[in-house]
């Protein structure tokens, strides 16, 4: 299972494994992730990486440190072809992105989430340190995923982490610190434009009262009166200029022909960018993330037949943030008017009014909220070799206990704050809100617990040299605690899994393989007789190039074909925790008698679903890997997946005279398929110089085939057919000039319309624009391609290394304040300023103003759709290496400074626009990190 | 050593195996089944009053859900405003999509029929009472009372559809997995049938169960044969009793029975007649106390009152700023209203005047000058259903004003769309500081129907006996007008019948399927629409001087394919059920 594990069992390898392994290993200075791993790991053991038929493709640690984050999801954007990773929000410590594998191939939206293997056994990545990872996998055909049985289907990452091996006592220490500034954050106009658009929708709107008058205007231009016409930038009076992101590593490694091990020691700290908070006191808090890794991944000969495996790793995270949440405070920052009312009235009182409480005063003065979480990962694993029984057996058993618990901690109040008018020259304070004390809440608490348990009987051998046979079979079993609350509800009882995967490999001389996996694995979501699935998989591969006819060909140095085919599943969690079992609930009553007592109803739950199974996935693969020159690499995989049986809403299906609802039933259908490619080169010139490049490229596209979806009057309201995900809504055909166009054109029902206001096209020609006329548009969030390249170059000392990561075929939609104007009485964009006018009619690119919060402006349409295309300079990272003759002066073997930038900039078509940021259109903001480091390697 | 670890291989796959057996079960807790409802007689009470949640429909208007159930009519709207009663102030309210004709298949959930899908579901509750209880080994009165009040519960929600789409699907039994889902729609006649035999099962069932004042709000036999009498007065009406549908239409079966049948008018007044006889056994009777000022808004005023057959009861209190309240109550009084429900001055006309001639109103357009003078003649009923200018609403809204420009504490503008404004179905004791939360008594069947289903049966079928008139008489008579003239004929007495039950029975949910089972909708409900437009000259409340003038306000519109509703698209788009004509 683990990768030293099979390195101590390697002594019941043949020796053709072992000369395979040592062939591949191409003996220059290239980089650990060009190179092509002579092992790959699977989950019942590591096996050479010729003999691999499925679909797998991988990223090293070592390159994702080159990402300064804190999470190590946020360092494989681009990384791994086939894994697409959707950026969120970048507050600190709740920063995780989405990812998925070959895109999203499921209806549901909630449960469609990457299945996460951690050393063998079902876990969390995003709290790891990115140090102690060794190699992510992601298993993409069936053949590789197919052990994974019903939880496959929407992808599965492999990840393990560093083993110690034979070699001395090798110490690693590494610091960097870095500077964290917004990646993008929303502009907002200014007092003086603020009011001057502000009259100006009023205006259109064609309404007289509550305009700003012309000294009012006169005083916002000057900023003449500070209190009472104030101009205020929220966003600078809360935020600093930049907070300060760190991470010290030390670890430890090395062994013998007994012992070996791995250990870490790893702390993470971000401290933040809000302004003006005080550690010291409980009434605010920065939006902080600090976290304390460790690790001890040991390996033991106990005896000469008895290895141990031992893995522990655990974390300690300290979240903290402004009562509310950063992204509340944040948000606030963006939306409240620059002229509102001044942070601090004449008085030092904090201002404010009736709708807007002070966003400096809740920042500072509501208290805070802190989550600290502990995360423990273990696992242990026995093997026993019984060669003596039959040469190249061996058993094995391994435990794990997966632990995440993070309790909460809020303290809040309130505070006053005060309206300031001015009457015969004096000041006059009208109080809002008032001061209470702090009130603390400690009962916020979740957790999660895995106990999983695997027994197996593992076959190897190599007969006459040629025969390569492989074979084994696990028995499996998980138990998933979900605990949000402390009371026991069903959904809480533990998730269980249990179940027989195997796998039977042959190979001949190198040249032909092919393999069977296989699970059959049941889970307690169904009913007895129905709760278990059977998921093959077969593959085949022809390595040509060792064949005779190529083995010394020297151009063509690696060629290997590929194909797979089988079926994988997807138990979806979703809706009722025992969908096949019919129960009912007391819900609502009646009153009866004169004295109205009520009595209390019971009511049919909803309809028991006794046929309610997992969601089932055909996947079709063929891949090719072909070396030229040893020095350039590349691979292609085509796919095709089709699945079946996904949980969908029967409403188009069922007849209403059932009287009773279903919420989800096994019936929708879709068919994905794409590519992914990459290409990889390196070189060395005699004179030392290296240079380096590796593209990736992956594109999936997928259609709904079958959701039960109700009929439609128009075809062009139908769903199925589209992507998943494909956005609805109403076509915009620009803005209306003037009132002709308004009468020449349908009639548009949401709202009055007016001159500048959004002109939508009329699809079934009623010449009424309503619901009816919601078609297709755009694109949905998820893009369909995705690429990534890496260049690099050595010399002397001197590295560099730089990867661009792009994204293409998707949709944004540009909705909320932060990009509609005066909004709930929020603020204005600075996008506003190209808003539509009399004079502006030809070229204006936003609608008319309004105060009225105007309806047919805000309807789901093309018109607030941009294309979220865009490329990104993801990291950029320079280094020098000390000759060895000054590391040596400090007995170090190795000593290495760097500067790095991560997320440094980026081309897109949104930017204009509020000055939006494509991958998170209204969240906390990602960040843009500038870092200096050190490492040093004893 | 081999077989050592054979046999530990071995025992180890037998242990694993075991445990895997039971890994997978659910594990045991305090669920909750269908056995558990059949299996005390308290857990089955409460069966049946979910049923009675979900079962019996309300003629007040509700928004979303509340009480943690289903409400019982979350339309937000009344019908009052898509007939000649009622003219919503607010225009967010759904009603004028009828009033314009733009009424459309795929949204009538939202227009009218919100308890579309509710009904299938009470229906789905009743059959499994009736199909569990029989076995439940409880004592056999109570599986009797039980089964009668899910026979009636049934019934109700069937005719509920009746009189909305004609022919409907017949749901007998729970369906479940082995039944074919698509039921296709019954014709009228056999849905007529179905309704009348639950009602006939149910009243079997029931006969002689009486309840104490803390068990009323259930089902008697008197409620089940009151059903009946209306079902088959609407059967027997020109709309269903027909040799031709309304329409041309493709399967006439669904919405008429293909003949005449005069017999079919017999058997609703021999219904309404047992339900009559059934009532007063069961000491209901017509609220009369000689105060003809008095007696009828008490019946609506005075919780569980002898008129009241059977009333809806999903709600306790509810506050004048909670559904239903705030839905009909004006906007501008002292109390949490949203939006009156203005009366048009069409319906204004059918009033007669205190000694039962009709009112004289001056044509549109002719500035009258004794508007008081006139409110002062009108039929008590009058006074106490409408609040028209210069009325109390209650003791803290003594004057209404409904004149042009008006200042006080009165509903504003946008509510006084007609003049006059909807008073009935909301106790006059309800005010902001004391019964600021009063209970919704939502009538369904009460005895002064009865005699009027009974007296426009009885015309049709044997013409205007001394039955009819002593029928429509104790009506007359509780309201203080006097009894109607002797010497009219079949066609008189009827067009009186229609008077009568439209001023009886007003915002209680009857105009609408009344208007449209004697197809008197496409004129009644068509064309233009009037309010009165009042300027004070001098005084205040009900000693003021006012000038009137009738003025039109909107042009209403009536498509002859509004007979029915449209069945929900999405349900037609299933292929089971068929499209209702012109839709």
């Amino acid at each position: 299972m683990s990768l030293k594990y099979n390195i101590a069992l390697s002594s019941v390898l043949s020796a053709c494994l072992l000369a395979a392994g040592a062939a591949e290993a191409r003996g220059d200075g290239r980089p650990e992730w060009l190179q092509r791993d002579s092992l790959t790991v699977t989950q019942l053991g590591t096996v050479p990486s010729w003999s691999v038929t499925g679909a797998v493709s991988a990223a090293k640690g070592s390159k994702l440190e080159k990402s300064f984050t804190q999470n190590v999801l946020n360092t494989l954007y681009g990384e791994i072809p086939g894994l697409t990773v959707m950026q969120g929000s970048g507050e600190p410590g709740a920063d995780s992105p989405s990812l998925n594998a070959r895109g999203y191939n499921t209806l549901e939206t909630t449960d469609r989430s990457v299945l996460i293997i951690v050393d063998g056994f079902e876990s969390t990545l995003d709290n790891l340190s990115v140090q102690e990872i060794e190699s992510v996998y992601l298993l993409k055909d069936a053949t590789a995923a197919a052990l994974y049985g019903m939880r496959a289907a929407n992808g599965v990452l492999y990840v393990t982490t560093k083993r110690g091996s034979i070699k001395p006592l090798e110490i690693n220490f590494s610091a960097q610190v870095g500077f964290n500034t917004p990646f993008k954050t929303p502009k907002f106009v200014d007092s003086y434009t603020y009011a001057t658009l502000y009259n100006e929708a009023l205006e259109n709107d064609g309404l007289s009262a509550g305009g700003y008058d012309d000294a009012a205007l006169e005083a916002y231009r000057t900023g003449s009166d500070p209190f009472l016409y104030p101009n205020v930038n929220w966003q600078d009076e809360l935020l600093k200029k930049m907070s300060v992101l760190q991470n010290y590593n030390l670890n430890f490694s090395g062994g013998n022909g007994t012992v070996r091990y791995f250990a870490l020691l790893n702390v993470s700290d971000n401290n933040g960018f809000f302004k003006g908070t005080d550690p010291a006191h409980e009434t605010s808090s920065n939006s902080k993330y600090t976290r304390y890794n460790i690790r001890a991944n040991v390996d033991v000969n106990i005896t000469k037949k008895l290895l141990l495996n031992m893995t522990l790793a655990a974390n300690i995270a300290d979240q903290k943030g402004p009562a509310g949440g950063a992204y509340s405070i944040y948000n606030k920052a963006a939306l409240t008017p620059p002229n509102a009312f001044p942070v601090h009235n004449p008085d030092n009182s904090y201002g404010g009014n009736s709708a807007f409480s002070n966003p400096v005063g809740d920042l500072l003065e509501t208290g805070m909220g802190s989550y600290n979480s502990r995360n423990i990962q273990t696992n242990l694993r026995l093997s026993y070799d019984l060669s003596a029984l039959v040469k190249g057996l061996s058993i094995a058993g391994a435990f794990s206990f997966n632990n995440y618990f993070i309790g909460n901690s809020n303290k809040s109040r309130t505070y006053p704050y005060f309206q300031v008018e001015m009457y015969d020259g004096e000041y006059y304070y009208n109080q809002f809100s008032e001061l209470t004390s702090m009130e603390i809440d400690d009962s916020g608490a979740d957790q999660w617990r895995n106990m999983s348990f695997t027994a197996s009987l593992n076959f190897e051998r190599t007969f006459s040299k040629k025969h390569y046979v492989w074979a084994n079979a696990e028995f499996f079993s998980d138990e998933d605690y979900k605990m949000t609350d402390t009371d026991l509800k069903d959904w809480q009882f533990p998730y269980r899994y249990i179940g027989v995967r195997g796998r039977a490999a042959y190979s001949f001389d190198q040249r032909y393989m092919a393999e069977f996996v296989f699970s059959y694995e049941g889970s307690d979501l169904y009913m007895k007789g129905k709760r278990f699935g059977f998921f093959p998989a077969v593959s085949v591969g022809w390595i040509a190039s060792n064949e005779g006819f190529l083995k010394d060909n020297d151009v063509l140095t690696w060629l290997k074909l590929r194909a797979s085919c089988g079926t994988v599943g997807h138990a979806s969690v979703i809706g009722k925790r025992y969908a096949y079992f019919q129960d009912y609930r007391y819900n609502g009553g009646y009153y009866k008698g004169y004295n109205q007592t009520i009595v209390s109803g019971m009511t049919e739950d909803e309809v028991a679903d006794r046929n309610r199974t997992w969601e089932k996935e055909r996947r079709f693969n063929v891949g090719v890997e072909l070396g030229l020159w040893d020095k350039l690499d590349f691979t292609f995989d085509y796919f095709l997946h089709k699945r079946s049986d996904i949980l969908v809403p029967p409403t188009g299906a069922i007849p209403s005279v059932l009287g009773m609802s279903f919420s989800e039933l096994n019936l929708g259908r879709t068919t994905n398929q794409g590519f992914e490619t990459s290409l990889s080169f390196y070189d060395r010139r005699p004179s030392g110089f290296e240079y380096y490049a590796k593209g990736n490229f992956w594109f999936a596209r997928n259609v709904i085939d079958y959701q039960a979806e109700e009929l439609r009057l128009y075809p062009y309201q139908v769903r199925t057919g589209h992507q998943i995900g494909q956005p609805f809504g109403l076509v915009a055909e620009g803005l209306f000039r003037d009132e002709a166009d308004i009468e020449s054109s349908p009639v548009h029902t949401f709202s009055e319309v007016r001159p500048g206001d959004i002109k939508y096209r009329d699809m079934n020609d009623d010449g009424q624009i309503d619901n009816q006329d919601v078609c297709a548009v755009g694109r949905g969030g998820t893009p369909e391609f995705s690429g990534s390249l890496t260049i690099g170059l050595k010399f002397r000392g001197f590295d560099f290394e730089a990867m661009f990561y792009g994204v293409g075929n998707r949709t944004m939609y540009l909705s909320g304040a932060t990009y509609w104007s005066f909004m709930n009485q929020y603020s204005a964009p600075a996008s506003a300023l190209g808003r539509w006018t009399e004079d502006t009619r030809d070229t204006a690119q936003y609608p008319r103003l309004s105060t009225q919060g105007n309806s047919n402006n805000t309807q789901y349409s093309s018109f607030w759709q941009r294309d979220g295309s865009f490329l990104k300079l993801r990291y950029v990272e320079i280094g020098y290496t000390l000759p060895e003759r000054c590391s040596s002066a400090i007995s170090a073997s190795a000593i290495r400074f760097f500067v790095n930038g991560t997320n440094l900039f980026r081309i897109d078509k949104v930017s204009g626009i509020a000055n939006a940021d494509p991958e998170n259109m209204n969240g906390f903001p990602a960040m843009r990190t500038v870092s200096l480091g050190l490492k040093l390697k004893f | 050593m081999k077989d050592i670890i054979i046999k530990t291989l071995l025992s180890l796959a037998a242990v694993t195996s075991v445990y895997a057996c039971d890994f997978l079960d659910k594990p045991p807790g305090v669920d909750v089944t269908e056995d558990t409802v059949f299996s005390t007689e308290r857990d089955f009470e409460a069966f049946l009053y979910g049923t009675y949640m979900i079962g019996i429909h309300s003629i007040y208007p509700y928004g979303s859900n509340s009480n943690g159930g289903e409400n019982p009519n979350p339309t937000n709207c009344m019908t009052a405003p898509i007939t000649d009663e009622g003219e919503m102030a607010e225009t967010w309210y759904s009603a004028q999509e009828w009033n314009t004709g733009s009424v459309r298949a795929n949204n009538i959930i939202s227009q009218e029929d919100s308890r579309f899908h509710l009904r299938w579901k009470a229906i789905r509750r009743c059959n499994i009472i009736l199909e569990r209880l029989p076995e439940s080994g409880f004592s056999s009165t109570d599986i009797d009372h039980w089964m009668g009040e899910a026979y009636f519960i049934r019934a109700l929600n069937n005719f509920e559809m009746l009189k909305r789409y004609g022919g409907m699907p017949i749901v007998e039994n729970r369906l479940t997995d082995d039944d074919n889902w698509n039921i296709p729609r019954a014709s009228l006649a056999d849905f007529v049938q179905h309704i009348v035999d639950d009602c006939n099962e149910s009243a079997r069932l029931l006969e002689g169960v009486t309840y104490t004042t803390s068990q009323r709000g259930r089902v008697t036999d008197a409620a089940a044969l009151a059903l009946k009498a209306r079902t088959l007065l609407y059967a027997a009406s020109p709309l269903f009793n027909a040799a031709q549908p309304y329409m041309e239409y493709a399967h006439p079966e669904l919405v008429c029975y293909g003949n005449y049948d005069e017999n079919r008018w017999g058997d609703a007044a021999e219904a309404a007649k047992a339900a009559l006889e059934a009532a007063a056994a069961q000491g209901f009777s017509i609220l009369d106390t000689d105060d003809p000022e008095n007696d009828y808004h008490n019946m609506w005023e005075v919780y569980d009152n002898q008129e009241i057959i059977l009333a809806e009861k999903y709600n306790g209190n509810r506050g004048n700023w909670n559904e239903p309240w705030c839905y009909m109550l004006p906007a501008g009084l002292l109390l949490n209203g949203w939006s009156a429900v203005c009366i048009p001055h069409n319906f204004i006309r059918l009033y007669e005047r205190m000694d039962g001639t009709p009112q004289q109103w001056n044509e549109p357009g002719l500035i009258g000058h004794d508007l008081m003078e006139k409110y002062a003649e009108m039929d008590p009923r009058f006074r106490q259903t409408v609040a028209y200018n210069g009325s109390a609403w209650n003791s803290q809204n003594p004057d209404m004003q409904l004149y042009e420009g008006a200042t006080g504490i009165s509903p504003t503008p946008s509510n006084n769309v007609t003049g006059a404004i909807m008073h009935k179905l909301i106790p006059y004791s309800m005010t902001n500081s004391t019964n600021y939360q009063m209970t919704p008594n939502g009538i369904l069947f009460r005895v002064a129907e009865l005699y009027l289903d009974y007296a426009e049966a009885q015309n049709e079928y044997a013409g205007p006996t001394q039955e009819v008139y002593d029928a429509v008489n104790v009506i007359r008579d509780r309201a203080g007008l006097p009894d109607l003239p002797a010497g009219l004929d079949k066609d008189e007495m009827r067009e009186r019948i229609k008077n009568e039950r439209a001023i009886e029975l007003c915002f209680e949910d009857h105009r609408l399927w009344d208007l449209r089972r004697w197809m008197d909708a496409e004129e009644v409900l068509d064309g233009p629409y009037y309010k009165v437009v009042i300027t004070r000259i001098s005084g205040s409340g009900l000693n003021q001087v006012c000038d009137y003038v009738i003025s039109q306000y909107e042009e209403r519109t009536f498509h002859r394919n509004m007979y029915l509703h449209p069945v929900l698209e999405n349900e037609v788009f299933k292929g089971y059920m068929f499209q209702n004509p012109g839709w």
